[in-house]
């Protein structure tokens, strides 16, 4: 693979910003960012995705391309929970299994941003559109989760217990608050335009890239603490998380060729489908599958994947791109 | 003239952030309607450390305490077991005395 692609992702402030806070714990420096905080900018980063993507597609109006894009986003989103169950199988029980599977097919939105990050720091074009497919992509995994959970652990508790209440994990899986507010801003992003993103872009527009160097600071933090517990996850779970990755966004980077998808476009594809979710499938998880243990399928997103994508999965995905298209 | 007390029993419980509306809700079903709730604290128990300062706080610890007259607490008792088996947490339960409003010891 070119190093320079490697060099050029890595020598990103917001890259450099993550590793510094994966050093910070690393060397027991006392860094630390006030809790509110990191919450403030996953805020901020989910509303300028949410705009910009809205904004982007009330220019591009929805066509037979974005369609078949959205569509092989939902159908990734599908199937990567479905198949990562039945190789999770091999070694572990239903309930981890189930979680792990739904973890590794949801996304993790802000290594789709710093996948933007790179594409434009590279000057290749994507579409706005594929911030709905991000919004699409979140959900998906739990469905297919909970029904795997439904269709698997019967029997196995007496009927109280197993007594799941559709209601509220429905509501964790279309309206947590990052889908929320992604898609709210999206939409906003769509109803106002140019306008109103030329009103909004001092804030969400130039301010981006140095939120996202804080943000990934923390997660850099959060990261590294997590490190501590891989100890305990076993030698197949750690291969499965940058084995999977890669091999999720490759059938990504096929699919996109396929359907004659841009570049950029296969290659946020790409991304979000190796991408693994840390935050709302997780707690989806938690909620109707407790006896999962979130040891495993939390580190494993946080601490192995997370930093693998946004280290050496983007070029190595943009990469194999590059080999395809030619 | 002597402050009037109540014997009644404080319950502490330990649990999951993501948990507590399903631990309210046994509450309220068990007419428990009074309850005192600390988010995000801090602590080292069998799931290890519970920090509070995550982007992903779903996982950290709220402490929700209440007092009850003891045959209400008594009917709860192997609810909040089954609950704590599937969630997992802690529960303690204390004798305490409760201060009653003048009105109340009128």
């Amino acid at each position: 693979m070119n190093l320079d692609l490697i060099i050029q992702n890595i020598l990103n402030p917001p890259i450099l910003f993550f590793l510094l806070g994966m050093l910070a714990v690393f060397f027991k420096s006392d860094l630390t960012i006030p809790q509110p905080l990191p919450k403030l900018f996953s805020l901020y980063l989910l509303i300028a995705i949410g705009l910009h993507g809205g904004y982007e597609l009330s220019h591009s109006g929805i066509n037979t391309y974005i369609f078949t894009a959205l569509f092989l986003a939902i159908l990734m989103a599908i199937i990567v929970p479905i198949y990562s169950y039945f190789i999770l199988r091999i070694k572990l029980d239903n309930y981890n299994a189930i979680a792990i599977g739904a973890t590794y097919g949801s996304i993790s939105a802000v290594t789709f941003i710093t996948g933007i990050t790179y594409l434009q720091t590279i000057g290749v074009e994507y579409g706005g559109y594929m911030v709905a497919g991000m919004a699409l992509m979140e959900s998906p995994a739990i469905v297919v989760g909970l029904v795997f959970a439904t269709l698997f652990t019967k029997g196995s508790k007496d009927e109280d217990k197993n007594k799941t209440d559709w209601k509220e994990i429905f509501r964790e899986a279309f309206l947590n608050p990052s889908v929320y507010l992604l898609v709210g801003a999206l939409i906003i992003g769509i109803l106002t335009g140019q306008k109103g993103w030329d009103s909004m872009e001092p804030l969400f527009g130039n301010l981006f890239k140095g939120m996202l160097a804080f943000f990934l600071l923390d997660m850099g933090l959060v990261a590294a603490k997590r490190i501590y517990e891989l100890k305990k996850v076993g030698i197949f779970l750690i291969i499965f998380a940058i084995a999977m990755p890669i091999f999720n966004a490759s059938v990504g980077i096929l699919l996109g060729y396929l359907f004659e998808l841009s570049q950029g476009d296969t290659f946020l594809l790409a991304l979000l489908s190796g991408s693994a979710s840390y935050i709302a499938v997780p707690a989806a998880m938690r909620l109707s599958v407790p006896e999962a243990n979130p040891g495993l399928y939390l580190p494993l997103s946080l601490a192995v994947t997370f930093p693998f994508n946004i280290s050496l999965g983007i070029p190595l995905y943009y990469y194999f791109i590059t080999i395809l298209w030619g | 003239m002597g402050l009037k007390m109540k014997k009644m029993k404080k319950v502490e419980i330990i649990i999951e952030s993501i948990y507590l509306n399903r631990l309210l809700d046994l509450f309220m079903e068990n007419g428990v309607t009074g309850y005192t709730i600390i988010r995000d604290i801090e602590g080292y128990g069998g799931h290890g450390l519970k920090t509070a300062d995550e982007a992903n706080d779903f996982l950290s610890n709220n402490y929700i305490f209440t007092v009850c007259e003891e045959e209400k607490i008594e009917k709860m008792l192997e609810k909040i077991r089954s609950f704590i088996d599937r969630y997992g947490g802690k529960c303690i339960i204390s004798d305490s005395l409760v201060l009653l409003h003048s009105k109340e010891s009128r």
